[in-house]
């Protein structure tokens, strides 16, 4: 397995070359790119300024392992709106491209928000046919589109059976699931998700999570690895289970309110521990 | 898919159906699977309905023995899986196959790992969820496939034409759960070649015996 982290990680006031240079002496072998998440990377940005991102990066000695966006929340394709529809399909459709121009086989797109206005059978619906709309290009690029699993915060898609009909719904090779065990907390176990989706998991987001906290209240339910609630041993077996060999990236908030690059060296020698079972 | 009495019994270690012997005896059984069940009633109606579930997918069905018929269906050419999940029983005694007392994994008195996965080794190295406890199992002449926590709780040897496989940890309920590698393992014995000590060589293929195991179903008795 290999590690990374999101390049939204790195303080806004660093710049990408210092960001990436912390990265890799961290210890981590890639970066996750966020589409929308940083000055660098934008649905506008040109295919030469990604192709000068890509080389950046490998310039770093690093790889990119996935493609994420921040846009899903506010421009779903789920969205009962066809404009904003439109414009989820083009940053989406842009993930892809970018992922193929900097030379990887996975984006993430948060599929599908329930709200009080937009009720989860219509959600349902049309997120099946935009992911299979999707897949279309994706596949035609080399690129499998993994959904996540932010389950609370998307009021969608809530167990991994139902996850599953999701996926079966699809029914594309080129759709699976990235999985975040750090948005398992009300609703189970993610040792149990990872061993339902196994080969469907296209890449697995590391974070902890304090149960306790819930998702009410001012404080935040995430937390780094191994201080919160996550069964880490039962994930790693599982991962080992369904022989899960990818990428392992870790998404977390940033908390350290001083020495900020310490996070990235602690959180890498956390899934070095993690890798390497000694837990 | 569900069962009747009938059928639940004719899988179950505590019944003797004698008619069901007495059919074992004739026919060739290369390629088909016998499923035998040593435990409480409640387990081997899952762990019947898993196997039957599962080798329905697979093209097959499994076919009844019991306790005395085990080792002839074997000689035939079955595949005979016997599962328990309790301690001694005579039918593991006359294999010569030493049983312990069943351990929980889950209450951490016996691994430290915190999901006790089982780890086969043979015919396909998988690694699947225990069935909350364990029979660790041993006996001379007989190959371990599957351990959790160093220790053995899955036996196989060569019988005649067929094989023995002694599971300490019921698969039957994990594969009507739908364990992907659960079902891999079990397609995985079934493509496990037997040829080697049959006599009548390729004349008989795996699938031809499909009639033989049908003729067995105990639904094809009646």
């Amino acid at each position: 397995m290999q590690k990374s982290i999101g390049d939204n990680m790195i303080p806004k006031s660093w710049g990408l070359e210092r960001g990436l240079e912390l990265v890799k002496k961290a210890g981590f072998d890639g970066v996750e790119l966020w589409l929308g998440g940083s000055p660098w990377l934008q649905v506008g940005t040109s295919d030469a300024d990604v192709i000068d991102l890509a080389r950046r990066v490998k310039d770093a000695g690093l790889v990119v392992s996935n493609v994420s966006n921040t846009l899903d929340w506010d421009h779903p394709i789920s969205s009962r709106d066809p404009a904003i529809r439109q414009l989820a399909f083009q940053h989406v459709e842009r993930q892809i491209e970018v992922a193929h121009l900097v030379g990887t086989d996975a984006v993430l797109v948060v599929a599908g928000l329930v709200t009080d206005e937009v009720p989860y059978n219509e959600v349902y619906a049309r997120t099946v046919e935009g992911v299979k709309t999707l897949a279309v290009k994706a596949g035609a690029a080399g690129v499998r589109i993994g959904c996540e699993n932010c389950c609370a915060e998307q009021r969608f898609l809530m167990s991994p059976r139902e996850f599953a009909t999701f996926l079966d719904d699809v029914g594309s090779p080129h759709v699976g699931i990235h999985l975040d065990v750090g948005n398992i907390h009300e609703t189970g176990f993610a040792e149990q998700w990872i061993e339902i989706h196994g080969p469907r998991i296209t890449r697995i987001h590391l974070k902890d999570v304090l149960k306790h906290r819930g998702r009410c209240g001012n404080e935040s339910v995430y937390t780094n690895l191994f201080l919160g609630d996550n069964n880490w041993p039962a994930i790693r077996a599982a991962m080992q289970k369904v022989r899960y060999d990818g990428w392992l990236i870790a998404e977390m908030e940033s908390r350290y309110r001083h020495a900020v690059d310490q996070q990235f060296y602690d959180t890498a020698a956390a899934i070095d521990r993690l890798i390497t079972g000694r837990l | 898919m569900d069962l009747n009495r009938r059928e639940f019994l004719a899988f179950t270690g505590s019944a003797v159906a004698v008619r069901l012997d007495t059919r074992v005896e004739s026919p060739e059984l290369v390629g088909a699977v016998a499923v035998l069940h040593l435990g409480g009633e409640g387990q081997v109606l899952e762990s019947v309905r898993g196997y039957k579930r599962a080798l329905e997918t697979l093209g097959s069905q499994p076919v009844a023995v019991t306790d005395s018929s085990v080792v002839m269906a074997a000689r035939r050419g079955a595949t005979v899986i016997i599962e328990t999940s309790a301690a001694a029983s005579d039918a593991l005694t006359a294999l010569a196959v030493n049983a312990e007392h069943p351990r929980n994994l889950w209450r951490r008195d016996f691994t430290r790992a915190t999901v006790p996965y089982i780890s086969y080794t043979w015919p396909v190295p998988v690694m699947v969820r225990d069935f909350s406890r364990v029979v660790p199992v041993s006996g001379t002449g007989w190959d371990p496939i599957a351990e959790v926590g160093g220790v053995c709780v899955g036996l196989t040897r060569r019988i005649g034409r067929g094989r023995l496989v002694v599971l300490g940890s019921p698969l039957g309920p994990v594969l009507l759960g739908g364990d992907r590698e659960a079902h891999e393992w079990l397609a995985a014995l079934l493509q496990e070649p037997l040829d080697d000590r049959c006599e009548f060589g390729g004349l008989l293929q795996k699938w031809q015996v499909r009639a033989v195991a049908h003729d067995l179903d105990p639904r094809a008795r009646r």
